[in-house]
């Protein structure tokens, strides 16, 4: 048994999660992690999930927001019901909603089709822009201030995200119909940050 | 003394303990639904009255290397609840047992016989773990959770895997795509069945928080089945426990029993007694003698009950 418990963590796969708001560290998740899902239940838009079977056996039953079920309102909405129902504290209360992030989100401009949805439920203003051809240096904020000639289907302009202000709530990921937005845990952007400062 | 040494009625007990059972699963696919906060058998929050799995907070606790203070409370709480009530929660509450009560009700027909009789002869051969061979796996775990800082029975344990099978289906199934939601990681049920297979007393031989509440409960006197002069050692009692445990006359070892209540259920002399305190008493036990009461099988008590 001695050897069973230290066989799994050791074999499991090494992979980042897009955790609900408040989460600890992702290397020590799991080890805090009681695996009661009390934050699935109290999620309004049920957009917290458990890790099912997988080979990185140490994070199954842990909660992620998956995007495919929905994306979390709690930077629109008052909400943080997860963070109120967590018992071991590993959704820790948030101190500062606005220094909060979950991840980021970044459109694939070539499967874009300019539907504009990410603008009309991404809960911040100023993260989701359209590129303004007349005056660069003022991208469009608001969805219905762009006229309607750049914002068509086939247009070469597509909507952007700021990484600096994006927060990951997967709001923008869950809606997109053709499913062209990535997300990229928090764990993993602290990664892609570092490489590019080396 | 009269007073202390009274004899519950065995069938409203039953009825209680089966509503009991029903009500524990009840309370889960409702906290699933978010009504009130039931995590499974993992966590449980109504206003000021909340609980832990003892377990969990132990494994946690290791594996952080720290205490949660908010937790101290909510596990006094279970601690103290299941030093007074032993291994009930196994009878009474463990969904786990549910679904295994489920499976031998099954198994206990007629066109089932090949099975029994192979599951019989397979368990002579595997070597069946006792309660000091629990405790020393028990203490191995708990050190390597320390070591190596990861709760492994949270992961396996069946109790999580059917609470998460429920919450998952509950909250992330849709109607208007006709989708139910599943998890995988109910096939980890197997090890339980398999249990069920190699054990003689099936998956609560190994089940760590059976143990730990067995361990607690070794001591255990109220609410037992204590068997009267009436016995005449036709050993059905023996036949009907889910737990198989051996020796019966008298108390039997309630580390082991989880007080089900099905040896007084099905005593065909009415011998066996719930009494709220047991009190030892040297009671001369009659020896074998009418022989179609040995051969009373369970199937024909199931036929009469």
């Amino acid at each position: 048994m001695f050897g069973l418990v230290g066989a799994v963590p050791l074999m499991s796969g090494e992979h980042h999660y897009l955790r609900p708001p408040g989460a600890i560290k992702d290397d020590t998740f799991y080890k805090a992690c009681i695996k009661c899902g009390a934050c699935v239940s109290a999620c309004p838009t049920k957009a917290v999930t458990l890790i099912d079977l997988c080979w990185d056996v140490k994070n199954i039953g842990t909660p992620i927001i998956d995007i495919k079920n929905g994306g979390c309102i709690a930077w629109g909405k008052e909400c943080l019901l997860c963070v109120k129902a967590c018992p071991t504290d590993v959704l820790s209360v948030v101190k500062d909603l606005k220094e909060e992030k979950l991840g980021l989100a970044i459109i694939k401009e070539e499967e874009c089709v300019n539907c504009m949805v990410c603008f009309l439920h991404c809960p911040i203003e100023g993260v989701v822009l359209f590129p303004n051809p007349e005056v660069p240096d003022k991208p469009y904020t608001k969805e219905r201030d762009i006229p309607t000639k750049i914002k068509l289907k086939d247009s070469p302009l597509k909507p952007y995200i700021v990484k600096d202000k994006c927060i990951g709530c997967g709001l923008c990921a869950h809606y997109c119909p053709p499913r062209c937005i990535d997300m990229i845990p928090i764990a993993d952007v602290k990664k892609v940050a570092k490489n590019e400062s080396n | 003394m009269n007073q202390i040494n009274k004899v519950i009625n065995v069938k409203k007990l039953q009825i209680i303990r089966k509503s009991v059972h029903n009500f524990s699963m009840l309370s889960i696919i409702l906290g699933a639904f978010g009504i009130i906060t039931v995590a499974g058998t993992c966590y449980v929050s109504i206003g000021y009255f909340r609980l832990i799995c003892p377990v969990g907070f132990i494994e946690l606790s290791l594996a952080t290397h720290t205490i949660n203070t908010k937790l101290i409370v909510p596990f006094l709480t279970i601690s103290v609840l299941l030093f007074l009530a032993g291994r009930s929660f196994c009878s009474w509450g463990c969904p786990t047992s549910y679904m295994g009560g489920i499976i031998r009700k099954m198994t206990s027909n007629e066109t089932y016989k090949k099975y029994t009789k192979v599951k019989n002869k397979v368990q002579k051969y595997v070597p069946q773990p006792g309660m000091d061979d629990i405790f020393v796996m028990m203490i191995g775990t708990l050190i390597g959770i320390f070591v190596f800082q990861y709760p492994l029975p949270c992961t396996i344990c069946p109790l999580g895997i059917i609470s998460r099978a429920l919450i998952e289906t509950v909250n992330h199934s849709t109607i208007t795509h006709f989708h139910i939601a599943l998890r995988y990681d109910t096939l980890l049920l197997i090890i339980p069945i398999v249990s069920m297979f190699l054990f003689v007393r099936g998956w609560s031989q190994v089940c760590p928080v059976g143990s730990l509440k067995g361990l607690m409960s070794t001591y255990n006197k109220t609410i037992v089945p204590s068997t009267t002069e009436a016995c005449v050692n036709c050993k059905l009692c023996e036949q009907v426990c889910p737990v198989n445990i051996g020796h019966r006359r008298g108390l039997p070892d309630m580390s082991i029993c989880i007080k089900c209540m099905l040896c007084a259920e099905y005593c065909p002399q009415h011998a066996i007694d719930i009494v709220v305190l047991y009190e030892h008493k040297k009671t001369k036990f009659k020896e074998v003698k009418d022989v179609n009461v040995l051969n009373t099988s369970i199937e024909t008590m199931n036929k009469t009950a």
